[in-house]
């Protein structure tokens, strides 16, 4: 079985990180984030973008509707936000109706971490490439 | 009498038999009467003795076989060696063994904090962190990540504060160390040290202060995440999320050396990285390899994508060198 389902307390774990990825998209969409002087500091010292490098770009674009723009400063970038804000709103409605959790098979969850390693690297090296280019 | 559980080999007492939950890793489990024993209605389950606001581990969360759907483990569980007819408890094997000092989970002396008292409770359980890593995430409830959360987010807290208090004190000196620094380097390097340098004025810090416990909070969460996924690639995530969150919280707890000055973060830094290792593999029951493994594979992959990027850029270092050798004039001898 892939996926199993599960009754859970109305505010656990999951809930907390749904109301984590609602702070990031209020955060994203509301605060002045992009004004603040903040400087990856590989990117500073060494001059190579981090993996996380244009996430912040991102989620900013993202939550202001701009897609395009967020998946040029950083399409994993793009697509975490997306995929957290699509699951904060899941979660929360779930919780609202005390409908069961789903628990993903142990199988399931090791594939999921290993595609996430793999964009992860695959962003990353994305990155690189197009700093070296430019 | 007595009963333990097959996945987490925690012990606790039971007057039933049939489909339970384990109060320390939340498995639900059946434990089979013995024969001439009528049967209980399953309908009948307790609840696990959680402490209040305890909440359900998430999806995906490591909380294999774990849940309604899920089935209950190979070979339920029974009673400790001794106790119960013979027969009873898992299958030899089953798991990995316990580490040393493993026994009957406890709570922690910070989650008894009531009894003990504050201070004592909490210096009580910074000591055992710091001091005896493997010992006491051997021993402590799984099940208690709050108290855990609490004890990171404070003791984090408090380190942050006297350390913004320390950079404040010596901020005109380093400000102008950094400014000095920034005048003799290239132009993208000294945007980074100007920047920094901002960091240590005091409505950085004061900001810093206050925003400290929600920071904390958010990254023992994230933390956690990371490297239960890591943990669950490298299959060693069997006692679930609220065993490596319960890791996690306390680990953070060492934080608190952030209030020696100067060497404080790289102190801390260092000491929480193997306690967390230690702690992960006693908490978990996965070895110290899976357990270094899924905390270090951030940093190896960090290593890897900056020498592989240095090995990119290394063409274009060697052609700007040509280019540069070119337009040197030569002078004929």
């Amino acid at each position: 079985m892939i996926v199993a389902w599960r009754k859970t307390a109305r505010f656990g774990h999951a809930e907390v990180f749904a109301a984590i990825a609602l702070l990031s998209f209020v955060v994203a969409r509301f605060a002045p984030v992009l004004s603040l002087p903040l400087v990856c500091p590989l990117r500073g010292l060494a001059g190579i973008p981090c993996a996380t490098c244009g996430m912040t770009h991102a989620f900013v674009h993202l939550a202001h509707g701009e897609v395009a723009r967020a998946l040029d400063a950083s399409p994993l970038g793009a697509l975490v936000a997306a995929a957290a804000w699509a699951y904060a709103a899941l979660d929360l409605a779930r919780a609202a109706l005390g409908a069961p959790l789903p628990a993903p098979s142990a199988r399931a969850a090791r594939t999921a971490a290993a595609v996430g390693l793999v964009a992860l690297v695959a962003n990353w090296a994305w990155l690189v490439v197009r700093e070296v280019r430019s | 009498m007595l009963a333990r559980c097959a996945r987490c080999n925690g012990t606790f007492s039971t007057d039933r038999y049939g489909r339970l939950v384990c109060p320390h890793c939340g498995s639900e489990l059946i434990l089979p009467a013995p024969p001439g024993t009528p049967a209980e209605p399953e309908a009948q389950q307790p609840a696990p003795p959680t402490s209040p606001g305890t909440p359900s581990p998430p999806a995906g969360a490591g909380g294999e076989g774990r849940g309604e759907g899920a089935p209950p483990p190979q070979g339920g569980f029974g009673p400790p060696p001794g106790y119960g007819p013979p027969g009873w408890g898992p299958p030899p094997g089953y798991g990995a063994p316990p580490p040393a000092g493993a026994g009957p989970a406890q709570p922690s002396p910070f989650a008894d904090r009531a009894r003990l008292g504050f201070l004592a409770a909490f210096f009580e359980t910074w000591k055992l962190v710091a001091t005896q890593p493997e010992q006491f995430f051997a021993r402590v409830r799984s099940d208690q990540p709050w108290h855990a959360i609490l004890f990171g987010v404070i003791a984090s807290s408090v380190g942050n504060a006297l350390a913004a208090l320390y950079t404040f004190a010596s901020g005109k000196q380093a400000m102008v160390a950094f400014q000095q620094m920034a005048q003799k380097l290239p132009e993208e390097q000294a945007k980074f040290f100007e920047l920094y340098s901002q960091a240590l004025t005091g409505p950085a810090l004061a900001v810093q202060i206050v925003l400290a416990p929600v920071f904390t909070f958010i990254g023992i969460y994230l933390i956690a995440a990371l490297v239960h996924v890591l943990l669950l690639l490298f299959r060693g995530g069997r006692r679930g999320f609220d065993a490596t969150l319960t890791a996690v919280g306390y680990v953070t707890g060492l934080n608190l050396l952030l209030a020696v000055p100067a060497c404080g973060s790289l102190i801390a830094m260092v000491w929480a990285t193997v306690a967390l290792i230690v702690g992960l593999a006693a908490i978990q029951r996965c070895g110290t390899g899976k357990a270094a493994a899924a905390v270090l594979a951030p940093f190896a992959l960090l290593c890897l994508c900056v020498c592989g990027a240095a090995g990119l850029a290394v063409p274009a270092l060697l052609k700007g060198v040509g280019d540069a050798a070119k337009s040197v004039p030569t002078t004929q001898l």
